[in-house]
């Protein structure tokens, strides 16, 4: 029966009953879009399993701090966009480090990701080679408002920024993938 | 949001061919709520049964270390008060736990300062094992314990199994046996955040409990709880797991 609670019943349940099964239940509800979502900002499926897992741990320990005033899901969001957007950060100021040790690869694939990954077999190589262009908060305003089609509003309260931000993000996005893939 | 131009096309036809691939995370996870806090350092709200000193033995992350060094594990047998005693049990003097734990864990780090050591015991004997390659701890130090309850008639929970582990992060410890049939233990800590860390927890206990565990869960200091509950041979068991950083370090030091 609890599978079919919304968001916010489970949460108070967790809070009443102390019932850590509730929360295995939103994690299974909610596990494949954040995952979805990391995996398209970090643009490598097995760092976007970790900092999926990574996610809701967090979430499961700061659930107190859960104000309800947006849903559980853009709450949840919000932690898997830090989440993603450190983890580019750590890999950005790894690669600095170690730019000068690396070889001049020749394919426009700036080693950020691993070769291996979905994301870079051949008919994924072009657009995520162009999405690796991106910066982080571009690349995530890109990921939740063209491709997890939420709107500007939502998007804007999980990346705390103003709606404006939010479109200008969004056009400035959109403005540089166009001139990486050639369509400008 | 606008769509329909060529740019978003192209992406949103790239998403779903990476969504036709991408397989969702298999992980089980578990998320335990504060539980049963008792203050830093303490690992039992009563007084706990009496550790005797009574089996050694060494284990690597994967090959026993040669017996030069069981010769220096000897030694610190002697440094801690006497050799090794036979089977029969001795009453130990006091809850002996943590400070047995970190007294044999202190010997073991000055003896081996390059290796990531650990030790880990249940309520009849103490384990100690260290790395095979060089690899000197830098996380903090913690005691995992991870025990079995079972409940009686009148509905109390009282333990009948524990292991306690002392670590540090990022050391996976392998710890037990499984062909001696005496349960088989390993754990990973990994910080998370300030405060808090995922323990990695695979459990294989034989029968009679007939646990087979195996998950990832959050956990704050001097936290923990039932992660695990089931019948077995009537009885009904659960699985505690509780995490309690060493007196000294402090989870605050590692904001930032």
């Amino acid at each position: 029966m609890m599978d079919l609670e919304d968001d916010h019943s489970l949460l108070e349940r967790i809070q009443h009953d102390d019932n850590p099964e509730c929360f295995g239940i939103l994690y299974e509800r909610h596990k494949a879009r954040v995952f979805r979502i990391i995996a398209k900002i970090v643009l490598d499926e097995a760092a976007a399993e970790d900092l999926t897992q990574d996610t809701f741990m967090k979430a499961s320990l700061h659930l107190g701090r859960f104000e309800k005033r947006s849903s559980f899901q853009t709450w949840l969001c919000r932690i898997a966009v830090n989440n993603a957007n450190a983890h580019l950060r750590k890999e950005i100021t790894r690669r600095r480090h170690t730019h000068s040790l690396r070889s001049e690869g020749g394919n426009g694939h700036n080693g950020l990701t691993p070769r291996h990954s979905l994301f870079w077999k051949e008919e994924n190589s072009r657009v995520t080679a162009a999405m690796e262009t991106l910066e982080p908060h571009l690349r995530t305003s890109l990921v939740l408002t063209v491709i997890e089609g939420m709107d500007v509003a939502e998007a804007a309260r999980i990346q705390r920024c103003t709606r404006s931000t939010m479109y200008w993000r969004v056009h400035q996005a959109r403005k540089q993938l166009k001139r990486v893939l050639g369509y400008a | 949001m606008h769509k329909g131009n060529t740019t978003d096309d192209v992406l949103q036809a790239w998403s779903h061919r990476i969504d036709g691939e991408l397989e969702s995370p298999s992980a089980s996870l578990s998320f335990a709520r504060a539980w049963e806090p008792s203050g830093r350092g303490s690992l039992s709200g009563g007084l706990p049964p009496p550790i005797s000193v009574s089996i050694w033995r060494i284990f690597s992350a994967g090959a026993v270390c040669g017996a030069a060094t069981v010769a220096v594990l000897m030694l610190v047998l002697l440094v801690l008060g006497g050799a090794p005693h036979s089977g029969d049990a001795e009453e130990a003097n006091g809850p002996p736990e943590l400070a047995e734990l970190t007294g044999v864990y202190g010997e073991l780090s000055r003896l081996f300062p390059d290796r990531s050591v650990w030790v880990d015991g249940t309520d009849e004997k103490l384990d100690i094992g260290m790395s095979e390659k060089v690899d000197a701890y830098t996380g903090m130090r913690m005691v995992v314990r991870v025990e079995v309850q079972r409940k009686s008639e009148e509905g109390r929970w009282s333990r009948v199994w524990k292991r306690d582990v002392l670590t540090a992060e990022d050391v996976r410890v392998q710890s037990g046996s499984s062909e001696q049939n005496e349960g088989q233990l390993d754990v990973w800590i990994q910080p998370l955040a300030a405060g808090q860390w995922i323990l990695e927890c695979h459990l294989d206990l034989p029968p009679p409990y007939g646990i087979r565990f195996r998950r990832k869960t959050a956990l704050e200091a001097d936290a923990g709880g039932e992660v695990m509950r089931r019948m077995a041979l009537g009885d009904d068991l659960r699985l505690v797991q509780k995490l309690v950083p060493l007196p000294g370090e402090d989870a605050d030091e590692r904001k930032g």
